[in-house]
């Protein structure tokens, strides 16, 4: 609402550059600019200043290139299976891909390569989409996204009320386009256990700028910043820090899996005892 | 003491599918709870945490069984009214809850109904709006607040009209850090002003803040114990494909490739000290 007393900047001043191929995480409070970040680079908003470079396309106010982009952004906004809307899985995922303008041919061979994709039976094709779990629903609707093949895959919060079991399925699903297919993969979360996990860089917004990018294990180092930012650390990494309190020389806090605290507490015991 | 909520052989299934014979959604679930109480609820999707939640203040009511809130079964239509009074709950999605167009008026909105005198109005939205850090917002529209606001928002107009039980139904799943922390001080401060608490969530960090915790899976109650006893057996919780707490995992890996950890861990500090000892002793 640019030029009315309602005008407010929702994204100011911000640089980053995400490499093709890369799983990156964007954190925030609400408010602070994640989704309107992720609207821009799938073109779906126009910068008022500004340019954004995805792959050889520019977006900028009034540009022309943004129709170009979407073919290859897909983005999954949050809590997706409410925009199921077909008869059938099988139609609910074609839709994307017959507004593409393929053909019936194509259309069919890339539905039954999105419900591979996201790990469901093709026995799922002909089934109502309202008959099926919330975690199911979920993984139709992000099969509807990756049925249009695309190259960057924006996801904000699709975890967001899955169970524990649930959650980490799709996140393993996801990682494992990411490595498979090469998908480039921009994570919106407010989960810093899953920032921590899966993705390689982080970006942190705080008033639509960003304030902290980095590894998972630089920006995870910054714990005032963070809490100044009204943001948590991982689970892992906080444990890790209630031990530093006492423990010389401290743990290392670049781990983020319990696989690797493990191995390496049991590593750092054995030598304890070999004194 | 009488218990505030208790569930006598609960079946329910939703209308419609009574045809098909195993479709329950809850059955044989029995279930006193007292007054004063802070329980959690965890449970993996479809397990009927959220059915059971709408049972405790009609609105739904069982298919076989009876629920009795104070004394009063919601079975009866004439006391639901009496019984939504004694039951407050707080849902998922903060947008579906918030029905005015100022803060203060969505607060009044509960007190209107129950047709509370103004001036007392007027004291009870003061006191609920500064008990969830809103004063000073009341003539703000709900839909400029984040999302962690409109949660607050959402408990203070159930707050103001003082019901004795509050249900809090994932009621931090759509919030960011900040707004989660928020939330689960006022859950921790309204226990501690006597209210009986029981939330449903699908964190373990979470649940364990609870004094009491109920495993639900596949439509019943599969364990309703004490914090402490729980979490020193947390590991069977992976069995309903729930979340085990970081520190009960990690003590067990330890221990099964035989470091010298107490058999059992009762809770994050616990585990620290015992490995700060481990790792501190030449």
């Amino acid at each position: 609402m640019a030029g009315t007393p309602f005008e407010r900047h929702a994204i100011k001043e911000l640089d980053l550059e995400i490499p093709s191929g890369s799983f990156v995480s964007i954190l925030g409070q609400t408010g602070s600019g994640k989704s309107t970040l992720i609207q821009l680079i799938a073109g779906l908003l126009e910068p008022t200043s500004g340019t954004i470079q995805v792959g050889p396309y520019t977006l900028k106010q009034g540009g022309k290139q943004s129709a170009d982009v979407r073919k290859h952004v897909g983005i999954v906004f949050q809590y997706p299976e409410h925009q199921l809307f077909e008869e059938t899985v099988a139609k609910d995922i074609a839709f994307g891909p017959r507004n593409q303008g393929l053909t019936e041919k194509e259309i069919k061979k890339r539905v039954e390569m999105a419900l591979e994709w996201v790990g469901l039976p093709s026995s799922f094709a002909d089934r109502s989409p309202f008959q099926l779990s919330g975690g199911q629903m979920r993984r139709v609707a992000l099969a509807g996204v990756l049925a249009l093949a695309p190259d960057i895959l924006i996801l904000d919060e699709p975890t967001a009320g899955l169970d524990p079991q649930g959650k980490m399925d799709l996140l393993t699903l996801i990682h494992r386009l990411h490595r498979d297919q090469n998908m480039t993969v921009i994570l919106v979360t407010h989960d810093m256990n899953e920032a921590a996990k899966y993705a390689d860089y982080l970006f942190v917004l705080a008033d639509g700028t960003c304030r902290l990018h980095g590894s998972p294990s630089e920006v995870f180092q910054k714990q005032k910043q963070l809490t100044a930012l009204a943001l948590d650390l991982p689970e892992i990494t906080r444990l890790i820090h209630q031990l530093n309190q006492k423990v010389h020389p401290p743990i290392p806090t670049d781990l983020f899996t319990i696989d690797q605290l493990e191995s390496y507490l049991l590593e750092r015991l054995r030598k304890v005892e070999n004194v | 003491m009488k218990p505030i909520i208790r569930l006598q052989d609960v079946w329910f299934q939703y209308p419609g599918t009574q045809h098909q014979q195993n479709d329950w959604v809850l059955s044989e679930v029995n279930l006193s709870i007292d007054s004063g109480e802070y329980i959690a609820i965890i449970g993996p999707n479809g397990s009927g945490k959220s059915t059971l939640a709408r049972l405790l203040n009609g609105l739904l009511v069982p298919s076989k069984g009876e629920v009795w809130v104070a004394g009063l079964s919601t079975q009866d239509e004439k006391m639901l009214w009496q019984v939504r009074r004694t039951v407050g709950m707080i849902f998922q999605n903060p947008d579906n809850q918030i029905v005015a167009t100022t803060v203060r008026d969505d607060v009044a909105f509960g007190l209107e109904n129950l047709g509370i005198p103004r001036s007392e109005m007027v004291e009870r939205i003061t006191d609920a709006l500064s008990a969830v850090g809103l004063t000073g917002m009341e003539e703000v529209a709900p839909h400029y607040l984040s999302g962690g606001q409109k949660q607050r928002l959402s408990i203070a107009g159930v707050m103001a009209m003082q019901p004795q039980v509050i249900v809090f139904d994932e009621s931090t799943s759509m919030l960011d850090p900040q707004g989660r922390k928020d939330v689960l001080a006022l859950i921790h401060s309204l226990h501690q002003n006597g209210t009986t608490v029981i939330h449903i969530t699908h964190s373990a960090e979470e649940a364990f803040l609870a004094e009491r915790i109920i495993v639900m899976a596949e439509g019943q109650i599969q364990l309703d114990c004490p914090r402490d006893e729980l979490y020193s057996q947390a590991l069977c919780l992976q069995r309903w494909g729930l979340e085990v707490p970081l520190a009960v995992q990690l003590h067990h890996r330890l221990r099964k490739k035989g470091v010298p950890l107490s058999a059992q861990v009762k809770s994050n500090d616990d585990l620290v000290n015992q490995l700060c000892t481990l790792l501190s002793k030449d």
